[in-house]
């Protein structure tokens, strides 16, 4: 017991020591949108690293190294500081290329140049990382149009129509007709349907509720444009569910960037036979840059009514269908009678809800501050566990976007090529 | 020199060597690993322990009455639990790590011929076998496209392996252990003894890659009992 006490009780004290000295002590971790005040470029470049370092939900799959880059640019940032001012160009060029490999196609930076002389004091400066990639692409072409726009002036002025109606709402542009008494077509430029519902709900503003009579006639005039536009949907979904004589639709998603998940129920939702797998979502679930959620199911339900056409869903898509058309592409591609046809997509396949904790990711910072990321707070995979982000969907049937499309009057050779399909099948 | 070096250790081998002697055993039990993870700006994150089994397999080698060297081979279920609070409450997980641990201990040891206290301290390496989680997440989309209320159909229970990630797991595991014990000689050569051990790990369980954000670090404290079996008789 002697000899036990004299070796063990200090050899005690020395581990207890010892152990407690092997551990890393917990770092300071500020919540990127909490680092918002600083003086210097580097300290700005600091503060943007940190918000992806941490937001980013692709870093598993993306080859980015992102210490390299902070290795690499940080020295060239702290150079700015020491200079009187520092011109946009040199921010965007050094943020293009800090950013320029990262994977999340739904990615924007917006930095202020609180360095800048003149008219460049506090000018916002916007890098998009996906522009890179895009440009390496083959087929890479401007964008020049919305497709249901190209769609509209062809239909009106070319094609044997019915039951044409267009609108706007909300910047949203929508149209529908039906082509040869059976063919139903609908194309809009984003899906913020169910917003336009949630605002076509609202009651008719009342002459007796305003004393003043022009403020009531502006009002009521804005109810009425939300009603009009609102009938352009309604009158898709009762051709499409209560017309007998259509037989096939024509969905439009070029170039149309996308919007709310809800609105597939709007869509593609009308001619499911039950609720359909689309992939799967993933989301952060810590503050390691790769905790990670499971694999959680992304199913969209139908609507309150469906009906199975007996001819064919075509959607037309393009590289600048982005988002939720690229959900909606990849769903074509899940239904039977449906295909994909035009180009292949954007790549932003990301969700995003914009609510920083929900899941300690995605969008960071401020559009009103000096610096605002716009991250993807979930990424998805396809139901074959293929994550397509950065690569976007491949059509069924490819073409090849021409741009006397756009240019040369009022034709449409993508449309015309659909209706193509569904005439002969091929 | 080296000759006189070489009889003194032919000498305290040859006084060491009568008293010494070799001894196995099995040692099963529980285990609780606290989960040490700071968290930083994850307010609502709660991350506290989980309880497990526990079992080795002590070699001990004992040199005098109150001094031995003792290797073990343990099976240790560490792991960890998760839940969300306020506003986002509702998301749980449950994570099972299994790990092999390597301990080397210089045991003491005290007492009567019948019972013994034993004291024991030193380190262990390990390695992180296998990992399991299992837990309830929100499911982004409902029947109307929204996650409207907090019915069951929002819910998505889980109940899956965890794909190892280089750049996010740090496989090897270190650290320090410390036992503390007693045993009741049954027969000269079977030792009935309950013991509890920590073992208290300096190697971070997030890998260098993991964007030098919080460290988390597991300290497991297991309470066993079983036999050892002691080769030459006392």
């Amino acid at each position: 017991m002697k000899y036990t006490s004299i070796i063990a009780l200090p050899a005690i004290c020395l581990l207890a020591m010892a152990g407690t000295a092997c551990r890393d002590d917990e770092p300071e971790l500020l919540r990127a949108d909490e680092m918002m005040i600083y003086s210097k470029p580097s300290e700005q470049f600091d503060a943007v690293w940190r918000g992806i370092n941490q937001n980013y939900v692709f870093w598993d799959v993306d080859s980015t190294d992102w210490d390299a880059v902070y290795a690499e640019y940080m020295p060239r940032f702290r150079a700015l500081d020491e200079r009187e001012s520092v011109s946009s160009e040199e921010l965007k060029e050094l943020y293009t290329g800090a950013t320029a490999t990262l994977l999340d196609h739904h990615m924007s930076i917006m930095v202020c140049n609180l360095w800048g002389e003149g008219y460049e004091r506090n000018q916002k400066i916007h890098i998009n990382p996906a522009e890179n990639e895009l440009k390496q692409r083959p087929y890479y072409h401007r964008f020049d149009t919305y497709g249901v726009w190209e769609a509209d002036d062809h239909l009106v002025n070319d094609l044997n129509i019915s039951d044409y109606k267009s609108g706007e709402h909300g910047g949203t542009y929508y149209c529908t007709a039906v082509i040869d008494d059976h063919v139903l077509y609908f194309g809009f430029t984003n899906f913020t349907i169910t917003e336009l519902m949630n605002d076509a709900a609202a009651p008719e503003p009342q002459p007796d509720d305003y004393w003043d009579e022009d403020q009531y006639e502006s009002d009521h005039n804005a109810w009425l444009a939300v009603q009009q536009t609102k009938d352009v949907v309604d009158t898709y979904i009762h051709n499409a569910l209560d017309n007998p004589a259509i037989t096939d639709v024509i969905i439009d998603l070029r170039s149309n960037t996308g919007g709310y998940l809800n609105d597939e129920y709007y869509v593609l939702g009308l001619f499911m036979d039950g609720p359909t797998l689309a992939g799967y979502t993933r989301h952060k679930s810590g503050i390691g840059r790769y905790d990670y959620s499971p694999w959680i199911p992304h199913t969209f339900y139908p609507y309150e009514r469906t009906r199975q056409l007996p001819g064919k869903v075509v959607v037309l898509c393009d590289l600048y269908s982005v988002s939720m058309a690229e959900i909606t592409s990849l769903l074509a591609k899940e239904m039977p009678n449906a295909v994909l046809m035009g180009e292949r997509t954007y790549g932003g396949h990301g969700v995003l809800h914009g609510d920083f904790s929900e899941y300690y990711t995605g969008t960071f910072g401020s559009q009103d501050g000096p610096h605002f990321g716009y991250l993807c707070d979930r990424c998805t995979r396809t139901t074959d566990g293929t994550m397509l982000e950065g690569q976007g969907v491949t059509p069924d049937i490819t073409l090849t976007y021409d741009y006397l499309d756009v240019y040369g009057g009022s034709k449409d050779t993508w449309l015309d090529r659909a209706l193509q399909y569904i005439a002969t099948g091929h | 020199m080296i000759k006189r070096l070489f009889i003194i250790m032919v000498m305290v081998a040859a006084a060491v060597g009568v008293r010494a002697q070799w001894s196995a055993g099995l040692m099963v039990g529980y285990d609780y690993n606290s989960y040490d993870y700071a968290k930083g700006y994850g307010y609502d994150l709660r991350y506290g322990g989980r309880s497990g089994l526990a079992m080795s397999v002590p070699v001990q080698y004992t040199i005098n009455d109150w001094f031995a060297l003792r290797a073990d081979v343990a099976y240790l279920q560490k792991g960890h639990k998760m839940h969300r609070t306020g506003y986002h409450a509702g998301p749980t997980e449950n994570v099972r790590d299994h790990y092999l641990h390597l301990p080397v201990q210089a045991q003491f040891s005290f007492g009567t011929d019948r019972v013994r206290g034993y004291l024991g301290l030193g380190g262990y390496v390990g390695y992180w076998l296998h990992s399991h989680r299992q837990g309830v997440d929100i499911i982004n989309m409902g029947p109307w496209g929204t996650v409207e209320d907090n019915s069951e159909s929002h819910w998505y229970y889980y109940d899956e392996c965890v794909d190892f990630l280089s750049e996010r797991d740090q496989r090897f595991d270190a650290g320090l252990v410390a036992s503390l014990g007693v045993g009741y000689r049954i027969t000269p050569c079977i030792e009935a003894r309950a013991e509890s051990v920590l073992h208290y790990s300096v190697i971070d369980t997030a890998s260098g890659s993991n964007g030098n954000l919080a460290p988390r670090y597991n300290s497991t404290f297991s309470f066993q009992v079983g036999c050892i079996y002691y080769f030459t008789a006392k």
